[in-house]
């Protein structure tokens, strides 16, 4: 898969760069609006990642040429701008996810996965497994050692984003946005608490821990080494 | 647009105080008229009989006292509106229906019932001279005088209800003209309120007051336009420049994270260290969002919300943090719609319960109400806890303002700061009280529509 990396930050973009050719993806990188829009047209590209204000060109502008070339590839906006009217320009304009700095390199492979399996979201997962715990996606159950475990409906959402992206640090702010569709972090430890409570009932009574807090990165659900 | 502003409006008000002191002075003019006017015909009664008592003198002159009483006869007889009186020395009447001698000679105006024995009724311009031994009366009807004044007044009448009808009509044009564009300033400034910053008022050609009124408040228009694209594009900068050092801090603690993921001791030490620059992170936000709400205006986006699927989404959400403390949670049965940004109604809204559950105390009863009254849309959430205390109650809604009990927990005293500020952008009150049943803090807004189909608003 071959991603085009629009960023003039050069640090940011040495440490996305080198994280994604460490998970396999082919990248290039332009620092410049106009080059990437250039690249975009000339050369096939998988998906786009680009920043929001950039020399050149902006984002949002690049963007837009693309849609309007009826260039179609996914694009993640990585940008500073927080606020929900940013969010919404960048959707607005094209975009297909939108991700604010400062952020987690877990993240963005987690936001690049559901993007690229998008395309084949017709052949759904009717369930998913991590070591011996299953989540029944077609009734909406999970259970683990044979054991059917009853999840609310928010604490299923929750096991679901963890599991569809089992292996990977899934951030506070990915959880808010997924499971109960806040673009604002409402600023609370409430996460962890629904964390702990999905905790008790898919951890505490087996021997393996499966679910993880990685401290300051987010929570993982992982099968043991 | 209703006719009793029309009526107290400056315009209207103008023309009735311009239309008083124009009827004084039509008045008075009118009056100097009349008088002119009677002055004038009267002079004429005079001349006429003042000749004709020269012409009857004359007649006496030529033919005596005989063709004089001749004359008078046939004079009388000729015209209805004249009267005749002719007396000797010794003030006996010779011939004419006047039969009594008036005691004056000269000019004066006389009811001649009384002279004649009422043989002649009403009253006449009558001149009195003496011709030798004999008295002479003359009289001349002054009906038409009478007829003069009457005509004019009739006159004079209508043409003073015509103009101030006239007068009333143009202030009623012109008030509603006025009114007309004073109602288009107002629509124009109240969507400037609701955030549409390019609106500006219409100046017409004529340049009167209104337009320079307008004119300079377009210029301020633009000005507070120029502030808030000032203001945005500032945070934006501020938000670019400060985040980027944190994302690059952040970025060399992920990789040093990966460096060292092999001692457990010094992963500890970099997640800690990735925790601060998180928490760092998260209250830049919080400080960053806390002033886009503050300084935005911008209402186009509002659209209608339900409160009572808001109330169940903190709930949702909160439940957790609720059972921890053995407290419990519960929404009122109504629903109220309102027009509103959800996703910051929906941060006020958590804001508050979550308030609500960190400071209640263990087992506290929480309870969130939704009401619609008259002329507003209320939202509370009460609970039985202790309440804010009453010395620091009238600094919270200021930003990092916390309680003592609050000072070694994780909070920032931005919270009800936060919802201070969404409640200003929404125009609604924020009602804190301190009860005798524990703590009420209420969103008051100004108008709300009946829940409609409830299928329009689904949960997700």
């Amino acid at each position: 898969m071959k991603i085009l990396l629009a960023e003039d930050d050069t640090k940011s973009a040495d440490y996305v760069r080198q994280g994604l050719i460490e998970q396999g993806f082919v990248v290039d990188w332009v620092s410049d609006g106009r080059e990437a829009l250039t690249y975009c047209l000339y050369n096939e590209v998988d998906l786009l990642i680009t920043d929001r204000m950039m020399p050149g060109m902006d984002g949002l502008a690049l963007v837009k040429s693309l849609r309007s070339a009826n260039i179609d590839i996914p694009v993640i906006f990585l940008t500073a701008l927080s606020d929900v009217d940013d969010r919404v320009d960048g959707l607005r304009s094209g975009g297909d996810d939108y991700m604010v700095k400062p952020f987690h390199f877990s993240e963005l492979l987690a936001r690049i996965d559901a993007l690229s399996r998008r395309p084949k979201a017709t052949a759904q997962q009717t369930a998913l497994t991590v070591h011996d715990l299953t989540l029944n996606m077609l009734e909406r159950t999970a259970a683990r050692q044979g054991d059917t475990i009853a999840l609310h409906n928010k604490e299923f959402s929750l096991l679901q984003l963890l599991m569809e992206n089992a292996g990977r640090v899934i951030s506070r702010t990915l959880i808010l946005e997924r499971v109960w569709d806040f673009n604002f972090d409402p600023g609370t430890s409430v996460v962890e608490t629904h964390i702990s409570k999905l905790r008790q009932k898919i951890d505490k009574p087996f021997d393996v821990r499966l679910l993880h807090t990685m401290r300051g990165m987010g929570y993982v659900i992982r099968a043991p080494h | 647009m209703r006719l009793t502003s029309l009526i107290r409006s400056e315009p209207f008000q103008a023309a009735t105080r311009v239309l008083a002191v124009f009827l004084v002075l039509y008045s008075i003019a009118c009056w100097a008229l009349l008088k002119s006017v009677e002055t004038t015909l009267i002079e004429d009664l005079r001349s006429r009989v003042q000749g004709e008592t020269a012409l009857l003198s004359q007649i006496y002159r030529d033919e005596g006292r005989r063709g004089l009483i001749e004359a008078i006869n046939r004079l009388e007889r000729a015209a209805s509106d004249r009267a005749y009186g002719l007396f000797d020395e010794r003030r006996l009447s010779l011939t004419g229906p006047i039969s009594t001698q008036p005691d004056f000679l000269g000019f004066d105006t006389r009811d001649l019932g009384v002279l004649s024995r009422g043989r002649i009724a009403g009253r006449y311009a009558i001149w009195v001279d003496r011709i030798d031994a004999l008295t002479l009366v003359v009289g001349r009807d002054d009906a038409v005088v009478g007829e003069a004044r009457t005509r004019l007044i009739k006159g004079m009448a209508l043409f003073g209800t015509l103009l101030a009808f006239s007068t009333l009509f143009l202030g009623l044009w012109a008030a509603r003209r006025s009114q007309q564009r004073l109602d288009r300033m107002e629509h124009v400034l109240s969507d400037v309120a609701k955030g549409q910053m390019s609106a500006r008022l219409p100046v017409g050609p004529n340049n009167d007051q209104i337009d320079r009124v307008s004119k300079r408040i377009n210029a301020n228009l633009a000005q507070l336009q120029r502030l808030v694209v000032n203001v945005k594009s500032s945070a934006s900068a501020i938000a670019h420049d400060l985040k980027t050092p944190l994302s690059h801090a952040q970025i060399a603690m992920q990789e040093a994270a990966d460096a060292v993921s092999s001692d457990h001791r010094a992963r500890e030490k970099v997640g800690a260290a990735l925790a601060a620059t998180d928490e760092l992170g998260r209250l830049f936000e919080t400080i960053l969002r806390l002033s886009r709400i503050q300084t935005t205006a911008n209402r186009s986006h509002f659209k209608e919300t339900s409160l009572k699927q808001i109330a169940e989404k903190a709930i949702a959400f909160l439940e957790p943090l609720a059972e921890e403390n053995d407290q419990s949670l519960t929404l009122s049965d109504k629903d109220t719609i309102i027009e509103a940004d959800a996703d910051m109604l929906q941060q006020a809204m958590i804001n508050l319960v979550q308030n609500a559950c960190t400071h209640a105390g263990a087992k506290a009863k929480i309870e969130i109400e939704v009401k619609s009254e008259a002329h507003s849309a209320v939202l509370t959430v009460k609970d039985n806890g202790p309440g804010i205390p009453d010395d620091i109650m009238k600094d919270v809604r200021t930003p990092f303002t916390r309680g003592r009990e609050d000072r070694g927990s994780s909070g920032h005293g931005l919270g009800l700061a936060i919802v201070a500020a969404v409640a200003e952008l929404h125009e609604a009150e924020l009602l804190l009280e301190n009860t005798s049943a524990g703590f009420e803090a209420s969103l008051v807004f100004p108008s709300s529509k009946k829940p409609e189909a409830h299928s329009k608003f689904t949960q997700s």
